[in-house]
């Protein structure tokens, strides 16, 4: 058996060595993985005390079997309307409202236009993403529950029990109001987690840096406008939120444009749609580059990575574009961006291998964009220079196939003949 | 975005102080041991497009059942039992994923496919007829031959990450190894992977 198993090392190490090609892919997802586990990583469970007394033997066995079923594996299930769910399932409400019901008696109905899953479950709870859309939660509260959904770049978990949730992706729109009990929400332009009440709605808008928070309790304070935490600020104590003057009635008041966050936020915008690229890019900068992508939707991200680009800052071209393909990956400007990723390796001194590799994921994913004959062009380009002749060849027969005529066709046949 | 007071300790050292709630070691949990458990997750499925939410699971789960260690040195290969369960549950759900649905429209589920890059074509090529043949094992089988010859483990290794004996886990290997040949036989790009190495010989 001996040749055999060595043919296997060697088409296993081949295997491996082939999945390098998905190394931008994989990079991103290790990056997608560390952020949301920093933000989100629960403590760890304390194990059940065991109490040992003077019982008799029955009581004892009656105990180890308490212990031991504590520590089995966690047996929440749910179902989707009528059938049973299963973690990651995408479920998709379409034209009508979908009920998922758990097996402690917890519910969430999805609203139409709604898409989400459950990302995993647990012994008192389970983790949802709210992919788009809007849901209802009845979350039966004990002191075990543990509940948290997510939604685009927010966190919330529940510590109990009545809410409704909703995230447009598109429009970087988020809200959540609570009609019984508490939550606990964090994420962009939020920043670390506010406790929501009863009665309280908060509304957040990414785009704009915005966040509004209502209250329709007619004895409390009315509505607060809340600035998002800054970067020398801190978060009034106990995470408690400043109430504005009262009013008898509840309001939720349009959001202030005039802050200086907004107003610089829209200043870059403004400037790069003008084509005024270097001036947006410095603007940008002068709120924070970071932030301003933070804040950014697909479009955004992409005018910041050409800002960037022609500001001379590959760097701040990667970490725009990259977040592109990571946050928004089912948007069709990462095709776009894969072509700007691979330009930035190629033109300033990083890898040839992974400019490649870039071209022909904008390739791949859009064969007929507007890119695509440059993508090709500079797939040859790269493949040479990384010192793939093979793999340069196979791109100069693709690019005259497609291209005969095209900037790169004399490149492409000198490398055929 | 990297703490700014790196946690630094052996694996024992980590361990406690993630019990008592130090994010940074938590952090330095993830930092020492990604690359690994997303090579491993990696090995075993192919490269997929919710790798990121398989490795997020797998750190949670770590975390959750962290009390559960009972030998805090061994913390590398009880993470990498997490990760190969992660992705032996993603191979046993890939086979029932679905869409559910309440209208009638279709909906591509491509994006559980690998993709195939153009450049070193032959190269990827070889490599999804590698993942063709798994694909077609049986779960178990997949997950120990995987382990063994891609991300290259040793046996010992293997058996600890599926959780199994090693006596289990050799025998899982032969039948595996025994269905890949008789696969891979039949597929000429492989055949040539092979030759370029070693003779092949016919058993």
């Amino acid at each position: 058996m001996e040749e055999p198993l060595k043919l296997l090392q060697t088409l296993g190490t081949r295997a491996a060595e082939g999945l390098e090609a998905f190394a931008p892919e994989r990079s991103a997802a290790l990056e997608r993985a560390r952020e949301s586990f920093l933000r989100d990583a629960p403590t760890t469970q304390r194990s059940p005390r065991i109490l040992l007394g003077s019982f008799g033997l029955a009581a004892a066995l009656a105990l180890l079997v308490l212990f031991v079923s504590l520590r089995a594996e966690p047996t929440m299930s749910f179902q989707v309307a009528t059938r049973p769910g299963r973690v990651n399932d995408q479920i998709a409400a379409l034209g009508i409202p979908v009920q998922l019901s758990f097996s402690d008696g917890t519910r969430f109905t999805l609203g139409t236009s709604t898409r989400a899953h459950v990302v995993s479950l647990q012994r008192h709870g389970a983790q949802i993403a709210l992919e788009s859309g809007s849901l209802e939660a009845n979350v039966v509260h004990t002191g075990e529950s543990a509940w948290s959904l997510s939604a685009g770049p927010f966190s919330v978990r529940v510590t109990g029990t009545k809410f409704s949730l909703s995230w447009d992706p598109e429009l970087g729109r988020f809200s959540v109001r609570v009609l019984q009990g508490s939550v606990a929400v964090s994420g962009s332009v939020i920043g670390a987690e506010r406790p929501l009440r009863s009665g309280e709605t908060l509304v957040v808008s990414v785009p704009d840096q915005h966040l509004q928070l209502s209250n329709d309790r007619p004895a409390a304070a009315s509505s607060s406008e809340i600035e998002p935490p800054a970067a020398a600020s801190a978060l009034p104590s106990g995470g408690e939120l400043r109430p504005a003057s009262p009013s008898a009635e509840p309001s939720v008041r349009s959001a202030n444009a005039s802050t200086s966050a907004n107003a610089n936020a829209n200043a870059w915008r403004k400037l790069a749609l003008e084509g005024k690229l270097r001036e947006a890019y410095a603007s940008a900068d002068a709120i924070g580059f970071d932030r301003a992508c933070e804040a950014a939707n697909a479009a955004d991200l992409l005018l910041l990575g050409d800002a960037a680009r022609l500001a001379g800052r590959p760097d701040r071209v990667n970490e725009a574009l990259l977040q592109l393909r990571r946050r928004f990956p089912k948007d069709p400007r990462g095709a776009a961006a894969a072509f700007m990723l691979g330009k930035v390796a190629f033109d300033h001194g990083g890898s040839d291998r992974s400019a490649a590799n870039w071209f022909a994921t904008s390739l791949r994913e859009q064969p007929n964009g507007a890119l695509a004959r440059e993508a090709a062009g500079r797939l040859i380009e790269a493949l040479r220079r990384a010192g793939d002749g093979a793999g340069a060849e196979r791109a100069a027969k693709d690019y005259l196939t497609w291209y005969p005529n095209g900037p790169h066709a004399a490149l492409a046949r000198s490398l055929l003949h | 975005m990297r703490l700014t007071v790196p946690f630094a300790g052996d694996d024992a050292a980590l361990v406690s102080a993630i019990r008592a709630g130090n994010a940074s070691a938590k952090a330095e949990l993830f930092h020492r041991y990604a690359p690994q458990v997303e090579r491993l997750i990696t090995h075993v499925l192919g490269y997929d497009s919710e790798l990121a939410d398989m490795l997020q699971e797998t750190f949670a789960s770590a975390l959750r059942s962290l009390n559960g260690l009972k030998d805090p040195r061994a913390l590398k290969p009880w993470l990498l039992r997490i990760a190969a369960c992660t992705a032996k549950k993603a191979l046993r759900s890939r086979t029932r994923r679905r869409w559910l649905r309440y209208f009638t429209d279709d909906e591509d589920e491509a994006r559980h496919e690998p993709r195939v890059e153009p450049p070193d074509a032959d190269a990827l090529r070889a490599t999804r007829e590698v993942y063709v043949i798994l694909e077609r094992l049986p779960v178990d089988e997949r997950l120990a031959f995987a382990l063994r010859y891609i991300n290259g483990l040793e046996l010992v290794a293997v058996a600890a990450a599926c959780d199994v004996s090693l006596a289990t886990v050799k025998r899982r290997l032969q039948r595996a190894e025994r269905r890949f040949v008789a696969a891979a036989k039949e597929v000429p790009i492989l055949v040539d992977c092979m030759e370029s190495g070693e003779r092949w010989k016919s058993r």
